[in-house]
Parts: structure tokens; C-alpha cells; sequence
């Protein structure tokens, strides 16, 4: 499988510094290639750390909407540096920064010292974080499945992440037309303009979510394999706009949905139809998974679905991506720690970041760490001889 | 008695209005011109008062002008049967310096946005496609932004004349990533968008 090919290049995060980071005041850290274990207590900075890892790679934070909020309290300046080691291209240093010593704060995304877009530093250092809330990928809401999703997709290169910002803007755009609407402040004149623009960027989001959903369903099946006899039997298929049936509107459905929906729309303020329902569906037996699955296959399917993933943007973005593993190792039975970590470690990902509350001997013996740092109210020490 | 005098408040208040400068910046604007007190502040009022009496809106384009019209209306060199829509004056510069549109503008002075409240109205459709009709336009460039707000409006202009007889309408194509101004593109950029315009009309 495509698994076990070597990527092209190998990009590594070779140093992150920190600034006024959550409750790290300054941080510098040398991450080597290899296993890197981090624990300490509750409420150190373990997961900061990683958000502000993943930071780097998706240019904004994976747990809050704004970056703001991992300003420590008290600064008006924050900044995550971090030195990617690309192999035969050279250094690149990647800075996020946020600025609010104006007033407003304001982010800016530096490249090797230049001012760029988001779009210039994505995809330079894929990023998958694997957190204790991805075990309700399978049981809990399709938001939770649309953000897994989006977050691979928004990493790929292509226009995804163009039309995913497309599409939002788009819809946040006619739901508060929706609103003026109902309101009286407006007689919608615009209205078949705007949904002229979310239809055109809704068809292009359902085409790269289903691209997405196809390729992870390739290397699905045998990652599940590791863990259950029902690999075969599971299944991973895309409910565009929420129809269970696959079935993908045509721009005319999609038109006529909108039309149907209109009187409705208004008065919620709110588009009912669109890819912002999507679903991942997955199931056993052409069962729903959500109420079928037992505990110990919901957590195999979710394990499948992150190394399927890992797979994907190795595969698109020629180097193995960063894994970001926080404190779930241990929320799994030993036997799926020990499938899970081989199937990631090298050649699928070069740098795996975990954390835990403390280095257990279970955990150690399965995960070999080659590092092992430990972290104290937000001060990081290496524990390595 | 406050720290800052009312006066020096009220200006930092007035530069902090600028796009791009926050309360520091406004403040030490304020301050550079205390520092200069005999020449800066003159130079300052001096020039803000000339354009406040001198320029306004082109009557006919909404363009800034001295005076009635602008240059570009006013000009008989201009082919004034083609029409370029475009958002703000700045991306009137941007296409001229392009060198490849030698016809008329519109200026709409922002894009539609349910967000900020702004519709058709506030845009004065209804002024341009009036205009479309009166000064017997052939041609419609439409040179919106290329991101949400511009393409929205680009589809609503074309659709407001969709009925017209006789008007080409067509829309720059623009290899610009989402949230790209046109006022930034360079010249080669916009060369490249006149040339691959997209016609809409039929
Ligand atoms: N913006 C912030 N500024 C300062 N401290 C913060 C900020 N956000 C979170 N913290 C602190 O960070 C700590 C949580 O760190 P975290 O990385 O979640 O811990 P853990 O080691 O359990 O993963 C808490 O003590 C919290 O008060
Ligand atoms: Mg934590
Ligand atoms: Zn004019």
C-alpha cells in the first residue's frame, strides 16, 4: 500500500519558540525527528504546546476560533516561531504573531521574514492533532465530522480552503439578507445573487469533501483491519447537504431546494440546504455506526479515520505530516496503543508529538519515546540523559 | 484638568478614524504634528480644507473630481459607449495603469453586503443601469473585486441588465485568490483580466 512509500521530502519541525503563548511566557524547544514525550500535571501546558504546534501548520488555532484568546492574559504581544526543517530546500521559518498593542489585535503570518497570506504557509508542515474529543467523531453530531474533515481538506493543495471561505462568507452573507428580510430592512432584491454564489461554491466544497471522503475510504478499510474483525463491513460514504442516499444535488435541485425552502429560510433567518449539513456517514452493515457500533469499534473506526488521514496528506503533500497526539494514548486498551503507534510511526509520520499526565510504564514500553520532556506551569524541561 | 488637552484628543480621535491605525498610532500621529507646531499642522488643515471645497463626486461616474465631471468623463479622447463598474476610485488608478481600457467608469463606492446593510439601493443600481441606457452604452466591464461581496454584485449588475438590448456585459477575469483588491493588482494583472474577460450577455 501506498503506505510504505517513501515521501519525497521530509519536512521537520525542528524548533518552536514561543512568546507570550497561553500560560507560557517564552518557550524555546529543539524537537528532534522521532517520538517526543511530554507530560506533566493537569493544567501545566501540555495542549498548549500543541495548539501552538498545529498553529503553525493550519495558521490558526485548532480548539479556538480566535487567536486571541491564546494571548497569555496579561500580554498585548504573542508570537509562535518555528524553524521547518525541509530537507533539501533549506530552513524555512514560520512565525504566527499576534498584535494588540494597537487595540485591536491583529494577526500577521511571516515567511522567512516576509509578511504573507495564510494561504502561503498552509500546507508547509501538515498537521494531524488527535485529541480525547475525536473519540466522539463516531457518536456524536456531524459538526464534530465536518471539521475533521475540513481541517485535512484545508491542508491539501488545491483550491479547498478557497472555496470552504467562499462558501462561509457566502452563506453568512444571504443568512443576514435572510435576516434584513424578515426584518423588513430589505425587499431581497440581491437575493438570487447571493445564492447564485452559495450554490457556485457549495458545488466546488461537495467536490473536494467528496474527493476527500473517497481517498480516506481507500486506506479505511485496512487500518480498521488492525482493530476488528468488521473492517470489511464498515463503511465511509458522504451525505452531501445530509441526504443519506449519496445522492449529490445538481445545481437545479440545488436552486429549486432554495426556492422551496424560501418562506421557511426567512423566517429562521437561516439557509436550511447546503453543504453546512454534510455528513460523514459511517457504518456497519449499512447500519448506522452511531447506533450500532460498540464502544471498542466506535474507537477503532476513529482510530482508522486519523490514519487514513495521516495517509491522505502524506500522500498529496509529499511529506509524512506532524502528529500531535494529546493525551490519548491513554483513554485506549494497550493493544490498540501498540496497532495504532506502529502503523504511524516512520515512514507514515517522522515526528510524533505526545502528551500524557504522567509517563506510565505501559506507555513508554509500547510508545518509545526518543525524547521525553516534562512540562511545569508552562516551563518545559527535557528529561532526556 | 485631563492630561491631554481636548483639542490634541479630538485629533488623535480623527486620525484613529484612517484605515489601518489603531489608537497608538492616531496618538503618536497627533503628537508628530505638536512636534512640527508651526509648519505641520498649517500644511495639514491647509491641504484637508482645499480638498473639502474643491473635490467632490463626478457627476456622471462618481469618480473624484474637481468640479462638475472628471478628467476621464470630461475627456474626448475616452470612448464613452464602454463602461467599467468598479468598487472604489482607487481601482479607477489600478486599471489606468494598466494602459488597456481606454472607455468610461463607474465608481459604486463599496459592493452589496447584507452584512453592512449595504443593497442595491445604497449602490445606486438603478442610477447605472439608468446610465447604461441614457448615454447609450454598448459595453459593460464589470471590475468588482474578485471575492464574495464583488462577484455577488458582478452577477447582480448583469442580471439588472440581462434585458437590455444591444449592451455586452462581461466580467473580469481575475487570477486573484479570494479577498484580493483589485486596487492592489499590478499592472500585468489587470492587463491579464481585461483580456480574459468573460462575457456574460448571452
Ligand atoms: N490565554 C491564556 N493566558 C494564560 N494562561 C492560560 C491561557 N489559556 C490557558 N491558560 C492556562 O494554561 C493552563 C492549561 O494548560 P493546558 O496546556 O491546557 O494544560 P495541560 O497540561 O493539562 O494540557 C491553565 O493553567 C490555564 O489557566
Ligand atoms: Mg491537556
Ligand atoms: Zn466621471
Amino acid at each position: 500500500m501506498h503506505r510504505n512509500a517513501p515521501a519525497t521530502v521530509d519536512t521537520l519541525l525542528t524548533e518552536l519558540e514561543l512568546v507570550a503563548f497561553r500560560n507560557m511566557n517564552r518557550l524555546q524547544l529543539s524537537i528532534p525527528r522521532g517520538i517526543t514525550l511530554i507530560t506533566g500535571a493537569n493544567g501545566q501546558g501540555k495542549t498548549n504546546i500543541l495548539e501552538a504546534v498545529a498553529t503553525i501548520g493550519l495558521t490558526k488555532s485548532p480548539r479556538s476560533a480566535s487567536l486571541r484568546e491564546s494571548m497569555k492574559w496579561d500580554a498585548t504581544y504573542s508570537r509562535i516561531r518555528g524553524v521547518l526543517d525541509t530537507g533539501e530546500r533549506g530552513l524555512d521559518e514560520c512565525i504566527v504573531e499576534i498584535d494588540a498593542r494597537e487595540g485591536m489585535p491583529r494577526k500577521r503570518l511571516l515567511l522567512n521574514g516576509e509578511s504573507v497570506a495564510a494561504s502561503a504557509l498552509i500546507g508547509r508542515l501538515p498537521t494531524v492533532l488527535f485529541t480525547p474529543d475525536h473519540l466522539s467523531l463516531v457518536s456524536g453530531g456531524p459538526e464534530e465530522r465536518r471539521r475533521f474533515l475540513d481541517i485535512v481538506l484545508t491542508q491539501l493543495p488545491g483550491d479547498g480552503r478557497n472555496d470552504l471561505l467562499r462558501y462561509s462568507r457566502s452563506l453568512l452573507q444571504r443568512n443576514h439578507l435572510l435576516r434584513a428580510m424578515r426584518d423588513g430592512t430589505s425587499d431581497g432584491m440581491e437575493l438570487p445573487a447571493f445564492t447564485e454564489m452559495c450554490i457556485a461554491s457549495a458545488i466546488a466544497v461537495m467536490a473536494h469533501r467528496q474527493r476527500v471522503i473517497s481517498e480516506l475510504a481507500g486506506a479505511f478499510t485496512d487500518h480498521l483491519s488492525a482493530f476488528t474483525p468488521d473492517a470489511e463491513v464498515t463503511a465511509l460514504c458522504y451525505a452531501p447537504c445530509g441526504r443519506e442516499s449519496g445522492q449529490f444535488p445538481t445545481r437545479e435541485q440545488f436552486l429549486s431546494e432554495m426556492h422551496a425552502r424560501l418562506s421557511r429560510d426567512v423566517a429562521a433567518g437561516s439557509t436550511s440546504f447546503g453543504p453546512h449539513r454534510d455528513d460523514l456517514l459511517l457504518s456497519i452493515h449499512s447500519r448506522p455506526a452511531r447506533s450500532v457500533a460498540s464502544q471498542g469499534q466506535r474507537r477503532s473506526i476513529v482510530l482508522a479515520l486519523l490514519l487514513s488521514s495521516v495517509d491522505l496528506l502524506r500522500n498529496h503533500t509529499e511529506t509524512p505530516p506532524l502528529l500531535l497526539l494529546d493525551d490519548v494514548l491513554s483513554e485506549l486498551d494497550a493493544d490498540r496503543q501498540e496497532r495504532f503507534l506502529e502503523r504511524l510511526r516512520a515512514p507514515a509520520t517522522s515526528q510524533i508529538l505526545i502528551t500524557a499526565t504522567d509517563a506510565a510504564d505501559d506507555l513508554l514500553r509500547l510508545a518509545r519515546p526518543d525524547h521525553h520532556l516534562t512540562v511545569r506551569n508552562g516551563e518545559v524541561s527535557s528529561t532526556d540523559d | 484638568m485631563p492630561l491631554i488637552p481636548p483639542s490634541v484628543d479630538r485629533l488623535t480621535r480623527a486620525f484613529a478614524k484612517f484605515p489601518g491605525i489603531g489608537a497608538k498610532t492616531a496618538q503618536r500621529l497627533a503628537f508628530h504634528c505638536l512636534k512640527d507646531i508651526d509648519t505641520l499642522p498649517g500644511e495639514l488643515s491647509e491641504a484637508l480644507i482645499a480638498v473639502k471645497g474643491a473635490i467632490g463626486h463626478c457627476r456622471i461616474c462618481g469618480f473624484i473630481a474637481e468640479g462638475e465631471s472628471c478628467e476621464i468623463c470630461s475627456s474626448p479622447g475616452r470612448d464613452h459607449h464602454i463602461l467599467c463598474v468598479v468598487e472604489h476610485p482607487l481601482d479607477v488608478l489600478a486599471i489606468e495603469r494598466s494602459g488597456e481600457f481606454h472607455g468610461v467608469y463607474h465608481v459604486l463606492w463599496g459592493a452589496l453586503s447584507p452584512i453592512d446593510g449595504i443593497g442595491p439601493e445604497q449602490l445606486g443600481i438603478d442610477r447605472l443601469t439608468k446610465r447604461v441606457m441614457d448615454d447609450g452604452i454598448t459595453e459593460v466591464m464589470l471590475a468588482t473585486d474578485p471575492d464574495v461581496e464583488g462577484e455577488t454584485t458582478a452577477q447582480f449588475i448583469a442580471e439588472a441588465l440581462a434585458a437590455r438590448p444591444g449592451v455586452r456585459v462581461s466580467r473580469l477575469a481575475y487570477g486573484l485568490p479570494v479577498g484580493a483588491d483589485v486596487e492592489y493588482a499590478d499592472a500585468v494583472t489587470v492587463a491579464r483580466a481585461i483580456a480574459g474577460r468573460r462575457d456574460l450577455s448571452q
